[in-house]
């Protein structure tokens, strides 16, 4: 289907033009400043973030990096990989399967089941700490992955299900019933047809989710202790007790815990937008 | 054998009755159209066929057995969709070759049977195409590949041609036309457009209201429709239908009055109509003859509104005296103008009619 896109331009001499360019470089700004400041003071001395906490570095500091690296950082960044990598990979398929039930399947209560999914998004994860915490307890998972995985994983369903569904219900229906003609079963048409259909979402859902689950903070610091399963959220704040003064080394930990997720959001960054859009206009 | 039989089929949404005790039989090798109005049931009908909506009552049996609870995958059909239904991430070699991977048949069985599909459609090209790099004829052909490489005992097709520009589907009309042929296979074909019934059929079944109306060979329904619906339906452009009243019956005569005053004779049914009953007589614009007719019939005048010369033929679109509108056919070149008054002859053995009912009464 072609979409036909008009656009209306302001004038680039309006005051509502200016208006808008000017806010554009302020949010920008805000977005962008503490990251490059971040950066900057990675590569400093302690002595010289104090000193000249706003200039480019006298000497660049490269062997921040290695010091945080070897402090612990390493077995940080390994434990938010994997609770990150395999909550995700969970979310976005049983979200998919979810959402796909929910638009290609015909059963009873489908719309009351669908409100009960869309009804979890509402509740905040705070609210549940303490019964998940004795929940986990009871389970023997607590400080382990698990104790993050599972949770990440409930709280993430309902919205990816609402991004996914969104997506597959525009899918024409007429190709399920090309391929229940061609003798497919349901399974055999969401894996060969919903899913490859539906990866403009899927890529969104997964950089959403991932962005969550990356920078999850209440779950991670209730839920385990042991060093060896610590996330990077809860790693890094113990790294800033642990350094007290070395503030270099700590922005050096600070860069190389968004670092993934960054250069995740600029690798998908077009199908992310193209995602969040998809259905916007016609 | 594929004989195709519906017994008493109804499908029903709740309370509303969409398809209503439907029977009909489809020889083997013989190409149905199945053709009515927008929101007949005729697509309804199809997909029962197909499996894809479950039948509320009746039975459907193909070859000889039951189908109505097997899964449309082994009930030896294959359709063709409105929309095609291309899967837009697979080739086309892939989209034909699809439910043979379902089947489980092998790599090499799949790829030689695709290629004998697409050799047939000149698709031979275009394998490792996606659909949206095909044209919109491509694409339909595409479709009738990936029914054609399953070896079905009965091709569906659901209104294939309506998403075609006018050269196209005329073109495409006649490729199914000669598929059909090489293909030696019972076809149900569902349209709207009643020349492509008319065209393609060797039995066309009007539906109306979810109600077979009349089934038929495409000539007898043009000639002898049973009732008023068939006989606006079938032919482009509609009959005429001009009101009247019976004002003297004689054994299988009746004499009808128009409303215009204009009086003729017709042959009915014995029986069938009364002095005083209200009929309509129906005239094709073909069968309205301008000039100095010589056939028996009776004379109208009647003022022209508008001409449209098609170059071969032209049809003047007119209104009668009491405003009753009337297409009449004309030859190419008539130097009838709008604004014009012209006089017609209805030729009586040409002429239909109709009971109050909308019955057909005349033989």
């Amino acid at each position: 289907m072609p979409a036909v896109a008009t656009r209306t331009r302001l004038l680039p001499t309006s005051p509502a033009h200016l208006a808008l360019l000017g806010l554009f470089w302020l949010m920008t700004g805000a977005s962008v400043y503490p990251l490059l400041w971040m950066g900057l003071n990675s590569v400093k001395s302690s002595y010289e973030i104090f000193g000249n906490a706003w200039g480019l570095p006298e000497h660049w500091n490269w062997g921040n990096f290695a010091t945080a690296w070897n402090f612990g950082i390493s077995q940080y960044l390994i434990s938010s990989i994997i609770v990150t990598v395999v909550s995700v990979t969970l979310v976005v398929f049983l979200s998919a399967l979810s959402a796909y039930a929910l638009v290609a399947l015909k059963f009873r209560g489908k719309a009351v089941l669908y409100m009960a999914i869309l009804g979890g998004s509402i509740l905040p994860p705070e609210v549940s700490l303490f019964p998940l915490f004795k929940t986990l307890n009871t389970l023997g998972i607590y400080n382990t992955y698990w104790a993050l995985i599972l949770p990440y994983i409930a709280f993430g369903l309902p919205f990816t299900t609402f991004l996914i569904r969104a997506y597959m219900v525009k899918i024409p229906h007429e190709l399920s019933e090309a391929a229940v003609m061609d003798g497919a079963n349901a399974f055999w048409i969401f894996w060969h047809i919903y899913l490859p259909l539906s990866r403009p979402i899927l890529a969104s859902a997964a950089l959403i989710e991932g962005m969550r689950v990356w920078n999850e903070f209440i779950f991670a610091l209730t839920f385990v202790e042991s060093e060896s399963v610590k996330t990077i959220t809860i790693g890094v704040m113990g790294f800033a007790n642990a350094l007290r003064a070395d503030w270099a080394v700590l922005m050096a930990g600070l860069v190389i815990s968004v670092l993934p997720v960054l250069v995740a959001f600029l690798i998908l960054q077009r199908q992310f937008i193209g995602g969040l859009t998809q259905g916007a206009v016609k | 054998m594929s004989d195709v039989q519906l017994t008493a089929v109804s499908k029903r949404y709740g309370a509303l009755e969409v398809v209503s005790a439907v029977d009909l039989e489809v020889k083997d090798r013989e190409f149905v159209v199945i053709v009515g109005p927008s929101g007949c049931g005729k697509s309804t009908l199809l997909r029962l066929i197909a499996g894809l909506e479950e039948i509320t009552a009746g039975d459907l049996v193909i070859d000889g057995r039951r189908m109505n609870e097997v899964p449309p995958a082994e009930r030896g059909i294959a359709m063709v969709f409105q929309s095609y239904a291309l899967y837009p991430h697979m080739s086309v070699a892939e989209n034909m070759g699809f439910g043979l991977k379902i089947a489980g048949e092998s790599k090499g069985e799949v790829r030689r049977k695709v290629l004998d599909a697409a050799r047939i459609l000149q698709l031979d090209q275009l394998l490792e195409r996606k659909p949206k790099q095909l044209s919109g004829g491509q694409r339909q052909r595409v479709a009738i590949g990936r029914a054609i490489v399953r070896n079905p005992k009965v091709f569906l097709f659901d209104e294939p041609l309506s998403n075609l520009d006018a050269a196209l589907r005329l073109q495409m009309r006649v490729e199914l036309a000669r598929l059909r042929r090489q293909l030696d296979a019972t076809m149900i074909y569902v349209t709207h457009d009643q020349v492509e019934a008319m065209t393609l059929a060797d039995k066309i079944v009007v539906l109306n209201g979810g109600k077979v109306e009349q089934v038929g060979g495409p000539l007898e329904l043009y000639h002898r429709p049973r009732n008023q619906f068939v006989a606006s339906f079938i032919g482009s452009p509609k009959m005429n239908f001009l009101s009247g009243q019976i004002s003297d019956t004689r054994a299988a005569e009746a004499q009808i009055r128009l409303t215009d005053g204009t009086s003729l004779t017709q042959t009915v049914r014995p029986g069938a109509i009364s002095p005083g009953d209200q009929v309509t007589l129906g005239i094709r614009p073909e069968h309205l003859l301008g000039g100095a007719a010589t056939v028996p019939g009776a004379r109208i005048g009647a003022e022209i509104l508008v001409v449209e010369h098609l170059g071969g033929q032209s049809f003047a679109y007119a209104r009668l005296g009491d405003g009753t509108p009337l297409t009449v056919q004309l030859p190419g070149d008539s130097a009838i103008r709008a604004g014009d008054a012209m006089e017609v002859c209805l030729s009586i053995a040409n002429c239909h009619l109709f009971d109050s009912r909308g019955e057909r009464v005349s033989v």
